[in-house]
């Protein structure tokens, strides 16, 4: 199934019945979403849904839904806000109606990533569940395909079963050979990059780093592999070269999608460069989860907390007046909402014992 | 072992290639180059010299041989000249003028212009006659510009004169109604006259780039002059539409910058893109591609500036994003929000023709721009079901209270009691609006109230405290199962009753449902209701019971066969007016003017009835 050719077509059908406008929003909702223009989305999304709805176009209703989604949940990381719309949407996606739709399919992801959000390592079993059976569904045909493959390569990683996520790599590698397809360059490799780089095979990653690419990643793909090179480096002890690449703090705060790497690759920079051990940088690091804890990303947050505690501890002499049991109070809070404890509660131990 | 020092070869042949072809991205920029390099030649004539003739430079067309002739009255080169800049890569005249004069009228940086002569020329000729030697011409011959031929020629004025035998891709270069444009648009802010085929027949024998630059109008111009100008000279910059307004850019000390914005007269949707922007640098164009210069939610704004300020890359076809280029971005947003402001202040006819056409991309505007949000929230409309309305008079209408915001064009309940109140309800799902009366509520310190959500249900159906005798018998005769009774005061009081559905209700009922087992799978319907199992849902539906209502108010006084019928009757009348499921939420029907009116005349008959009248 070739959503984006059902895509051009609503377009054009709407453009030649007099829809311009939502056809201008259909056409500008997917591009604004990759390359992180929330606040122009935001201004027109509602006003889309509205025109589609009063249409009866259902279809588009859907789309236009997902889209706003994936812009909330999967590069604003907002799960706290948004999981009801994605239930609700999951349902609206299954109505006898709406069923055939190209896009209902994504609509599991959206949900899917709100639960990976909250706590992925927490949600490991459900995510691959959910993944695995929308992927038994469709075929390398459908661009969703590497969608939910990310999806359940994602979960793997977070639950640190590196071989077994390097295998599921290969086998939608194959599938995409096999069908008559190319590799994806996107997504998917990404993810390969990152298990050679957190697995100590930093020359891997290195020269597989080379090959990602997205043709509609637009600049927040951009900014991820970007990221993902700083991850290598810091992987690999080279830390000034990580710092090097990392984006700046202004430009992180922009892309809550990458505010964990960019936190730990910024942790493990300030631990073992002397120069850039003060206040401020440990602050910037508590300003990153301060807004993690709003947005409902618990077990991220859960980390940065903890990389910000030990900061503190470590750089004595950076004098920073962020509370130490403020934050360990807020820790226990976020430990109460992740699904698993998974070394939760030793950690705020170990911790307060700093 | 011993260090070698050697010399880095270059292949002349490649690396012309290379700039020929990838340096430049239009065939434009060869005659806007030579243009330039003609201008610089004058400017050297006169700094060198004490020559105070004008300057002029000529352009012959001849598209039939697919020739162009670009005539300078400028400094000349001599043999020497030519071998050390003209036929030097990367080494030009001007870069040795601003050196050593420290002069900025020249134009040139990289001595690089000539070179684009080759990208659209197979032969490049070059005569020219130096002031320094006056007897002595030379004529310079290249094919490619890898190797030239070069002869003395028969003296001719002090001058010089590029002569281009176009590639046949490039043949419309030499069509004059198209250099025509090119100049006019390119060269309008050189100081130099510029003719074109100046005495032929249907020649214009005005020089083709005087044009009225409203910058460089005197201060006693009068303003209608001005502005008419202004007009005009935007018209030339911008393809799409036409201006609709303008507004000049002055500088500061530390700013040097001069230029022109414009409102686009098209209405187009907020989300178009439709900034255009061309820069000049001391009066050379450099482009018509730098979106960035003017903020991103000026979509229906055009600007053209000159300044010394910023610093063309090598194909000076952009411009370097460095401190400078900060400094105009800054200053254009002020003059903009300023001049945007002015004209809404003074609400006059050129403000009602910007924001007819373009008040939802302000709307959006103000929302990302602190700036423009303080000085003309109270200048833009909202849409709202009683017309488009600023909100003064929103605010006017709800006494002064609240911002009513509905964010789906459901009709309802809350547009019944709104509309019989003559309150306005604001759409907030038209573009922009929902962020826009965030904002507008907090710095105006009012209420937003948005309809359909709890909050504003509570605020619509607030609790009305009555003898706990009257609300128990009320409770029992309105019992509908998991439907919560809440006894309130609403206007209208024609209407008695009003059931709203709890939208977590119906999710939770309907992904708890076995229907949705059939189509998606376990895994996925196993995390959807593990979300649904921790909603807080007290009952599926609201019945708001209004006190202020004749029939309701009366009610305990009838007899039990009455109340019964009395209830089911005004039940059903509820029901029919309730609770249709459309697509995504689930409201009430919508209701009109004319389901008020029968609301009204139905309730007068049912009181007469109650009363045995």
């Amino acid at each position: 199934m070739d959503i984006w050719s059902w895509v051009y077509e609503s377009h054009a059908k709407l453009s030649e019945n007099g829809n311009e406008k939502l056809a201008d929003y259909m056409d500008s909702l997917p591009s604004d979403t990759v390359n992180s223009e929330h606040d122009k989305l935001d201004n027109y999304v509602k006003e889309a849904i509205e025109l589609a709805r009063q249409e009866g176009l259902n279809w588009v209703e859907l789309f236009l839904r997902h889209w706003y989604l994936q812009s909330k949940i999967l590069h604003r990381h907002e799960p706290k806000d948004m999981i009801k719309e994605a239930v609700s949407l999951l349902e609206f996606s299954s109505r006898d109606d709406n069923r055939d739709c190209p896009q209902s399919t994504c609509v599991v992801q959206d949900l899917a990533s709100c639960y990976g959000i909250f706590d992925g390592p927490g949600y490991v079993e459900e995510r691959l569940a959910v993944a695995s059976e929308s992927l038994q569904k469709i075929n390398p045909n459908w661009p969703c395909y590497s969608c939910i493959a990310a999806e359940y390569a994602d979960a793997l990683y977070d639950a640190k079963r590196f071989d077994e996520c390097l295998t599921f790599l290969k086998k939608i590698d194959q599938d995409y050979v096999d069908a008559g397809l190319a590799k994806d360059t996107s997504g998917l490799l990404l993810t390969k990059v990152q298990v050679f780089a957190v697995t100590s095979q930093s020359e891997k990653a290195r020269k597989l780093v080379k090959n990602v690419s997205s043709w509609s990643g637009g600049s927040s793909f951009s900014l991820s592999v970007t990221m993902t090179k700083a991850f290598i480096e810091v992987h690999d002890q080279q830390y000034q070269k990580a710092l090097e690449l990392l984006p700046t703090f202004d430009e992180a705060k922009e892309s809550p999608v990458e505010f964990h790497m960019w936190a730990e690759i910024r942790y493990h920079c300030i631990l073992n460069l002397s120069e850039i051990q003060n206040a401020d940088n440990i602050q910037q690091l508590h300003e990153l989860a301060l807004d993690m804890e709003r947005r409902g990303v618990y077990r991220q947050t859960f980390d940065v907390f903890g990389w910000v505690i030990e900061l503190i501890k470590f750089c004595k002499s950076s004098q920073s007046d962020i509370s130490v049991p403020d934050i360990l109070a807020k820790m226990t809070k976020l430990k109460s909402l992740l699904n698993k404890d998974l070394g939760a509660t030793e950690r705020i131990e170990e911790l307060s014992c700093l | 072992m011993t260090t070698e020092i050697r010399q880095t070869e270059v292949n002349l042949d490649g690396l012309l290639e290379v700039l020929g072809e990838n340096l430049y991205s239009t065939p434009i920029v060869s005659i806007r180059e030579l243009i330039q390099n003609a201008h610089d030649a004058c400017v050297r004539r006169r700094m060198e010299t004490d020559w105070d003739d004008n300057p002029v430079i000529h352009i012959q067309t001849d598209w039939a041989n697919k020739k162009i002739e670009i005539t300078d009255n400028g400094s000349g080169l001599t043999k020497q000249e030519i071998i050390s800049y003209l036929a030097t890569i990367g080494s030009g005249y001007t870069r040795v003028l601003r050196q050593t004069t420290q002069t900025e009228d020249a134009v040139g940086y990289f001595g690089l212009g000539f070179l684009t002569a080759y990208v659209v020329a197979d032969k490049v000729e070059f005569i020219t006659t130096s002031y320094q030697d006056e007897k002595q011409a030379w004529r310079f011959v290249s094919k490619g510009g890898q190797r030239y031929q070069l002869e003395a020629t028969t003296p001719s004025k002090i001058g010089s004169t590029v002569v281009l035998h176009l590639k046949d891709a490039f043949e419309d270069l030499a069509e004059t109604e198209f250099i025509h444009a090119i100049i006019k648009k390119y060269c309008c802010l050189l100081p130099i006259d510029i003719y074109l085929n100046a005495g032929l027949d249907d020649a214009d024998d005005e020089p083709v780039n005087r044009i009225e630059v409203p910058w460089r109008l005197p201060h006693e111009c009068p303003e209608l002059r001005r502005q008419k100008s202004s007009l005009a000279f935007a018209q030339i910059f911008d393809n799409s539409f036409e201006p609709l307004v303008t507004f000049p850019i002055v500088g500061t000390q530390e700013c040097p910058v001069n230029g022109l914005l414009w409102i686009q007269d098209g209405a187009h949707y907020a989300t178009s893109d439709n900034r255009v922007t061309t820069i000049f640098i001391r009066s050379m164009h450099i482009t018509d591609e730098c979106k960035l210069l003017l903020p991103r939610w000026a979509g229906f704004v055009g600007c053209v500036i000159d300044t010394p300020l910023l610093k063309p890359t090598a194909s000076r076809e952009s411009v370097q994003e460095d401190e400078g280029f900060e400094q105009i971005r800054e200053l254009i947003n002020t003059i903009l929000v300023e001049a945007l402001t002015k004209t809404a202040q003074e609400s006059g006819p050129i403000w009602r023709r910007i924001s007819s056409r373009h008040n939802e991309s302000l709307l959006g505007a103000a929302i990302s721009d602190q700036q423009l949000f303080d000085a003309m929230h109270r200048q833009l409309s909202l849409p709202t079901s009683e017309g488009d309305l600023k909100i003064d008079e929103i605010l006017q209408r709800s006494n002064h209270k609240e911002i009513r915001l509905s964010l789906d064009n459901q009709g309802g309940y809350e547009q019944l009691i709104s509309k019989s109140l003559g309150i306005p309800i604001v759409y907030g799902y038209r573009y922009a609006v929902t962020s826009f009366c965030r904002l507008l509520a907090k710095v105006m310190d009012v209420q937003l109230l948005t309809l359909g959500t709890s909050d504003g249900n509570e605020a619509f159906f607030a609790s009305h405290a009555i003898d706990p005798e009257i609300e128990a018998d009320l409770q029992t005769h309105f019992h509908i199962e998991n439907t919560k009774i809440v006894i309130s005061n609403f206007q209208p009081a024609c209407l008695p009753l009003i059931q709203i559905f709890d939208q977590d209700a119906i999710l939770k009922k309907r992904i708890e449902s076995d229907k949705l087992d059939k189509h998606i799978g376990s895994a996925t319907m196993m995390l959807a209701r593990s979300f649904t199992e921790q909603l807080d849902v007290t009952c599926e539906s609201y019945l708001y019971i209004n006190y202020g209502n004749d029939l309701i108010k009366d009610f305990h006084q009838l007899d039990a066969t009455q109340k019964s019928i009395l209830a089911n009757t005004l039940m059903t009348i509820t029901q029919l007016l309730t609770g249709h499921q459309s697509s995504s939420t689930v409201t009430s029907r919508s209701i009109n003017n004319d389901n008020i009116k029968m609301l009204e005349s139905l309730n007068e008959n049912l009181v007469k009835l109650v009363k045995g009248i």
